[in-house]
């Protein structure tokens, strides 16, 4: 009897240090989420910026600026939607896609300031330019802190005891990994060949 | 991905080691300690063994005596351990600030201390960890970092200016992401508690030097050696020899306790930025640096373990406190053939450039932080924005004051003109630009011009400034000859910039001066009057006023040359007489009722390199 009741104690104890444990990297993850969130506002409160001081320079671009404010547009209202009710794959699919839309049209933007000198040594332009360099990278890092973070809750949540917990406690579902594209594949210039 | 909290366990045994070995150092340097003890006793005839214990019992008084001589230093050490241990335990703010390093402000305008922010917010993101404080070691041309700190909360990351400016942007991110691992590994307190206790051994070397330096001052007054004195040195000596074994323990404790983790802190940096090779690149760029790496620094010492790499060079490469960096290198990037490239000449070029650029931005820094004070000085009344930026800006500075020694000859003017634009450091469009406006000035907006420039000059470092005067030379004085707006503007620039060396050529005989100044009056009455009555009158009342026979020459030219050369004797006057000098001169350029351009101008020389008042300077046309 006493060996009985030892053991449920054991028992007890290991599921609730489980649980524990899951709740804790749940919200590590959430939080590395919200880490991309902050990022993900701060570039797009600088594509304006961007926009308005090529604007000066490129008049006749203008198909590659109005590209740019559509991609911002688009990524700021599927990170929207995001917000309103939980992290699930198909609004982080969306969110992923409109992003990597939205790296692309900056990284053509890019490659046409790459052609205007004047543009290139305006010293706003080399702030802004600074600043996306850095978002770019903190984008980035963060996905690759989330995705680190995620990785740990799923882990841990299929691997042995965890994963007799899991299912009664409500962390059912493995968090999904964010794949937004690379904006360092997309920033290369496109290859031109002669032949 | 270990967590935090594993690292800090493994920190924690690293402590165990750390402390291990200190105590075994401490007792090494207490046993040692003994011998030089007891013979200095026999030496001045003292039984040592009463010091502690004077009772009857002779062995009790030989173990009172180590005992008490143990705990006596065992103590002291353990005051100077808790002394740094508090100090340093408030922050890596104060190991940064011990170092010489500055806060960057996070609304830095600095494009270079924005982009180090960047780096390191984005580093941050990374290892998900806050914001640490960021420094710059301003006055380091060597590439380094340091992570410090005791809490996480309180930690900062250090660069050096070197680091900054010699390292690419992917490059800087690694090094500060190795930083980061420091922190994470919780490698920053063990440094703490690791410099701390190497304080404790090695303070006692710097005892040693500040007793030997006392007991020397203290002898000298009196004229004779004191006992005292001599017992003080003696100790001072046998002190300084410990600190310096004590300084060799405490650089093993170091090289065995941290050498490993540099391993560990590169491993983690690329695990953060996810790009070893960046970090193999920037080890790489250390490696095959022209420069020694070394810190320029005094107690980079006490500090040299919590460097990215060797900030110092050991005389023993296993006391050196960090794995040689081929070893680091090859651990990131197996593809390395191992092959250091001799930097190519223009690199060279390139480093010296930078160092230039170096100089170019502190004074940059300085010159800004000027302009703060002032918000008005910038914008130089009546004279093109352009130019006042120019003037402000040290690198530009230089041609600015070249351009405004130009000759009027426009052979000549042409020749230096091309001259200057072949320096390296000149701007041809800024060049053309700054011409155009030049020409529309006023000799007084001109010289106000010089003195702001002057300014920025004098934020360029000392060994620029005497390249600029040999060039400013070279190019002003064409065959010997100089106009007299060139003399002027040449001579201010040279009294202002070496100021130093003046009045070298020592006592000069009478005769020597008294032509000088004949020479200076002659020219001065030559450039105000035209006609030669009215010349030789003006020259003679000054000659009055000197008390001093002047023949008046006659010849209105080549007064220029005369007028430089007797400039640089008159320069060795005593105060009093320059003064004097100067009311002479005014008197001949005022006796004709009227004041030209050219006498205003030269007066302004004469009175500004002999460090005279004048009231006519102060009226200059425009």
């Amino acid at each position: 009897m006493t060996v009985l009741l030892i053991i449920l104690v054991v028992v007890a104890i290991a599921v609730v240090m489980i649980f524990n444990n899951l709740v804790q990297y749940k919200n590590e993850f959430q939080n590395a989420f919200a880490q991309i969130d902050v990022q993900l506002h701060r570039r797009h409160d600088l594509v304006p910026n961007l926009v308005a001081t090529a604007q000066a320079y490129l008049d006749h671009e203008n198909t590659t600026l109005k590209a740019v404010t559509a991609a911002r547009n688009q990524a700021v209202s599927a990170l929207q939607a995001l917000h309103q009710g939980n992290i699930d794959a198909t609004k982080l699919s969306q969110l992923a896609a409109s992003e990597g839309a939205l790296s692309s049209a900056l990284g053509a933007l890019q490659i046409s300031v790459e052609d205007y000198p004047d543009l290139k040594a305006d010293s706003t332009m080399a702030n802004l330019s600074e600043e996306l360099t850095s978002t770019e990278n903190r984008i980035a890092f963060a996905r690759q802190a989330y995705n680190d973070a995620v990785m740990q809750y799923n882990s841990f949540k299929q691997s042995f005891p965890p994963v007799l917990v899991a299912k009664m406690t409500g962390h059912g579902i493995d968090a999904p990994l964010l794949q937004l594209e690379d904006p360092q594949t997309q920033r290369q210039a496109p290859k031109v060949s002669f032949n | 991905m270990q967590n935090f909290f594993e690292h800090q366990r493994q920190a924690r045994r690293k402590t165990w080691l750390l402390v291990t070995l200190f105590v075994i150092a401490v007792s090494a340097l207490i046993a040692l300690i003994h011998f030089p003890v007891l013979w200095v006793m026999e030496f001045y005839n003292t039984d040592p063994h009463t010091y502690f214990y004077q009772g009857p019992d002779k062995s009790r008084r030989v173990y009172g005596f180590h005992l008490g001589l143990a705990v006596s230093i065992a103590s002291v050490i353990m005051i100077a351990v808790l002394y740094k241990y508090f100090q340093l335990r408030q922050g890596g703010h104060v190991i940064a600030r011990q170092l010489g390093g500055e806060q960057v402000q996070s609304n830095s305008y600095d494009p270079l201390h924005r982009l180090l922010l960047n780096v390191v917010e984005e580093v941050a993101i990374a290892a998900r960890m806050p914001v640490p404080g960021v420094y710059v070691l301003t006055h380091q041309p060597s590439i380094n970092a340091f992570a410090a700190g005791y809490h996480r909360h309180d930690s900062v990351i250090a660069v050096t200016q070197g680091a900054l400016q010699q390292l690419n942007r992917e490059q800087l991110q690694a090094v500060v992401a190795h930083e980061f691992s420091h922190i994470r590994h919780g490698d920053v307190r063990l440094n703490v508690r690791m410099t701390a206790l190497l304080f404790g051994i090695t303070f006692i070397g710097q005892a040693g030097e500040n007793l030997i330096h006392g007991a020397m001052n203290a002898s000298r007054p009196h004229g004779q050696k004191g006992d005292g004195a001599g017992f003080g040195a003696l100790v001072g000596l046998i002190l300084t020899l410990f600190g310096w074994l004590g300084t060799q323990l405490g650089d093993a404790i170091k090289a065995l306790v941290c050498r490993q983790r540099e391993y560990l802190a590169d491993a983690g940096a690329a695990e953060l930025t996810r790009a070893p090779y960046d970090l193999a690149q920037a080890l790489l760029v250390i490696a095959e640096s022209p420069r020694k790496n070394t810190l320029r620094q005094n107690n980079a010492h006490l500090y040299s373990h919590l460097f990215f790499s060797d900030a110092l060079s050991p005389w023993l490469s296993w006391l050196s406190t960090h794995p040689p960096l081929s070893k680091r290198i090859q651990a990131l990037d197996p593809s390395w053939d191992g092959v250091l490239s001799k930097r190519p000449r223009s690199h060279a070029h390139t480093t010296v450039h930078g160092a230039m650029m170096a100089a170019h931005e502190q004074s940059q820094l300085q010159v800004a932080r000027h302009q703060r004070n002032s918000e008005n000085q910038i914008k130089l009344e009546g004279i093109d924005a352009n130019l006042g930026y120019l003037a402000h800006e040290p690198v530009d500075a230089q041609w600015l004051v070249m351009m405004l020694c130009l000759h009027q000859d426009w052979q000549q003017r042409q020749t230096q003109l091309r001259q200057i634009v072949a320096l390296p450091y000149v701007d041809a469009f800024k060049f053309d630009q700054a011409e155009n406006s030049l020409a529309g000035l006023g000799m007084s907006k001109k010289l106000m011009l010089l003195e702001v420039a002057i300014g920025a000059l004098r934020c360029l470092p000392q060994h620029s400034q005497r390249e600029f005067l040999t060039k400013l030379k070279n190019i002003v004085v064409v065959d010997g000859s100089l106009d007299l707006h060139a003399w002027s503007f040449y001579e201010l620039s040279v009294h202002a910039l070496s100021e130093a060396n003046s009045g070298t050529i020592g006592r000069l005989n009478k005769e020597l001066i008294g032509t000088a100044c004949e020479q200076l009056l002659n020219a001065l009455a030559s450039f105000g009057h035209c006609d030669e009555k009215q010349q030789a009158t003006a020259l003679n009342a000054a000659s009055e006023a000197l008390q001093l026979p002047m023949r008046y020459y006659g010849d209105a030219q080549c007064q220029v040359t005369r007028l430089q050369r007797a400039l640089s004797i008159v320069k060795t006057l005593p105060q009093a007489k320059k003064q004097v000098l100067i009311q002479a001169c005014q008197l001949c350029i005022s006796h004709d009722g009227e004041i030209n351009e050219a006498e205003q101008v030269t007066l302004y020389t004469l009175a500004a390199c002999l460090n005279v008042d004048s009231e006519v300077v102060s009226h200059l046309p425009g």
